[in-house]
């Protein structure tokens, strides 16, 4: 089943948008919420509440690219319960090694008034984005999109462990200087 | 907490460089199965040796014997599958291009077998809009050769500046009441339709047909069979699937290799760069800040003069194609949100319309919940969202659409709301939660196109 008719069956309030949502992108879901959680029922539960918030969106969204609409709130879900483990529990894993990688990337803020919200830092990040080579910003986002670890990246790419962590410094030195350059704290 | 924070943002990326980033990395990425599969998924490999024996059972009963000489003439000899050429100007379910056949050595086939039916990883995106093909769309996607049993329909779907993404060719058979159907790429933009296993422990196992490497999975209940297969030739990626009831699952393994045998065996690649949208220039998906869209020209002047106290947006667009024209904005505060669409109002619409004096199709008092049960079937459309004309709205009409929630245990309290208003040929749907009457009765009478 395509995405239109996918879309038209949340349009319909037909429930079976949710099994045609699941059999089409619930791997693909899973797959985006298990490489931050490393948990399976987390995971899962990302996927199902992934499921609950389309239904609630759609109408009135009519998103273009099912799998881009559905794998924004998947993440998002999967970071949020991440943090919400993090306060209490550090688990180790990839999660950590990515979140120390761009801790350095953004300074912190001297005062509450000059913090950026969520949705401007958003913004800016894509305009980042668009600054960045083709290939180096693949790379950017299958580590911190994709949470990937870096041999798995290193084997798509056809490229050594070594060349996969200097692409991506570069990548993140870029990163500091352009929200530094537009005066981005957090 | 700056570097969640940051992690976050960079989901923000827009749907373009998204798009970019699955087609570079679609066909390499992991899917994770380790924990989700059940058991492990195995290759098993089926010989169909009986079909050389039983070609009848092979096809199922919508198969018909070719007579010896004739056009549908199969050779005897072992091994090999006769498929007869078509005319391309009458592809129906009779070819009829005299003495035009190919041969194609049957393959041993094997099948990767499945524990759980899932898609494979990120679908490109699209579906913009899609078209149903023409006859001479279907020629061109077509394979020119094909058998006795193949009835052809099929639609294209673009991207909304006009470009291709995919054709989806439907073969049916009505011997069976089966369908098979094709999706087509281009072989350096594939779409992923159709399982693509990457397999935790194995590779899968590929069945050559006519020198063409496929691969091809299955999935099996109690009650059920789900075949999809997946090749690449001449610069056109294929995704194929059928699904089945466990008593045809014969059927749909016979219709799917021999799919797959006239695609193989077919001399002329399909044509996709032939297929083209009629309607790409009416199409639009462009989301907006608030301020681009109080400047569309067609509903700008439709929106809210302003927003209720402490909601953000969370999206804006305009939308045209399938049918459809309008402009959607939701809002949110927390788990607050209001939805304001703006469209041209269309006959779809019409049953919805109804004068203030008609209480029974909109005031929500009269229906207790569960309103499946208390609202009379030939009214649920209009009550679930009736269309009230800008000259009767009123307070009272509004406060009948509204419901205050205070106990919805997960939930904010606050009024629930739900109805449109017409201005001309315009309709503004509104559906709130969180928002209070007065402010949307305010914007609504604050319209003025």
């Amino acid at each position: 089943m395509g995405d239109q008719e996918i879309i038209e069956l949340f349009w319909q309030r037909d429930e079976d948008a949710v099994a045609q949502s699941q059999r089409a992108y619930g791997a693909y879901c899973f797959t985006i919420a298990h490489n931050i959680l490393m948990d399976r029922e987390g995971a899962e539960e990302c996927v199902n509440d992934t499921w609950l918030r389309a239904w609630n969106s759609m109408p009135p969204q009519r998103p273009g690219r099912l799998s881009a609409f559905f794998g924004r709130i998947t993440r998002n879900l999967a970071l949020d319960r991440y943090a919400a483990k993090r306060a209490y529990k550090r688990g180790g894993g990839e999660m950590e090694l990515v979140l120390e990688e761009l801790d350095h990337c953004i300074a912190a803020a001297d005062t509450v008034g000059q913090a950026i919200d969520e949705a401007e830092l958003a913004r800016c990040i894509n305009r980042f984005l668009h600054t960045l080579p083709a290939r180096e910003r693949n790379i950017f986002l299958c580590r911190y999109w994709d949470v990937s670890p870096l041999k798995d990246i290193a084997t798509k790419y056809g490229l050594r462990e070594a060349n996969v962590k200097a692409s991506l410094y570069r990548s993140r030195e870029k990163l500091r200087a352009f929200l530094e350059k537009e005066g981005i704290t957090v | 907490m700056k570097d969640l924070m940051l992690l976050k943002a960079i989901g923000g990326l827009d749907d373009g460089l998204l798009a970019e980033y699955e087609r570079d990395t679609g066909n390499k990425r992991r899917l994770f199965h380790g924990v989700r599969w059940g058991a492990i998924a195995a290759c098993l490999c089926l010989v169909i040796a009986a079909a050389f024996a039983t070609p009848a059972l092979l096809r199922g009963p919508g198969w018909v014997q070719p007579q010896p000489g004739g056009d549908h003439a199969v050779s005897d000899e072992p091994g090999h599958i006769a498929i007869p050429g078509s005319n391309p100007a009458t592809p129906s379910s009779s070819p009829t291009a005299p003495g035009a056949t190919a041969t194609v050595e049957r393959a041993e086939v094997f099948y990767n077998t499945a524990a759980a039916m899932v898609n494979s990883a990120p679908r490109q995106g699209f579906a913009i809009f899609a078209e149903e093909l023409s006859q001479a769309g279907l020629n061109a996607v077509a394979p020119d050769m094909r058998l006795e049993w193949m009835e052809l329909s099929g639609s294209a779907g673009f991207y909304g500046w006009g470009e291709l993404a995919a054709v989806w060719l439907n073969i049916s058979n009505a011997g069976w009441d089966g369908r098979v159907t094709v999706k087509l790429t281009p072989a350096d933009k594939p779409i992923y339709g159709s399982p693509m296993l990457e397999l935790e422990q194995e590779e899968p196992t590929a069945t050559v047909i006519n020198g063409t490497e496929c691969y091809i999975y299955l999935y099996e209940t109690e009650t059920d069979v789900y075949l999809s297969a997946e090749f690449e030739r001449e610069g056109v990626a294929y995704a194929l699937s059928v699904a089945a009831t466990a008593a045809d699952a014969h059927h749909a393994k016979a219709d799917l290799y021999d799919v797959m045998s006239c695609y193989a065996a077919t001399k002329r690649a399909p044509e996709l760069d032939s297929i083209t949208a009629v309607h790409s220039d009416e199409w639009r998906n462009d989301p907006l800040t608030l301020a681009e869209a109080r400047e569309d020209a067609d509903f700008g002047p439709y929106l809210p003069r302003e927003l209720p106290q402490g909601f953000s947006e969370e999206s804006i667009l305009r939308f045209r194609g399938n049918g459809e024209d309008y402009l959607s904005s939701v809002w949110t505060y927390g788990y607050e949100s209001l939805r304001w669409k703006a469209s041209y109002i269309t006959a779809a619409d019409l049953p919805r319309l109804t004068a203030a004096e008609d209480t029974h199709n909109y005031d929500l008092a009269l229906y207790p919940i569960p309103r499946a049960q208390s609202v009379p079937a030939e009214l649920r459309e209009v009550v679930d969202n009736p269309i009230f004309s800008i000259d009767e709205l009123t307070m009272d009409v509004i406060s009948a659409r509204a419901r205050y929630v205070s106990d919805d245990a997960g939930d904010t309290d606050g009024y629930r709301m739900r109805f449109s208003v017409r201005y001309g040929d315009v309709v503004v749907e509104i559906s709130s939660k969180g928002v209070s009457p007065d402010w949307v009765y305010r914007q609504l009478m604050g319209i003025a196109p």
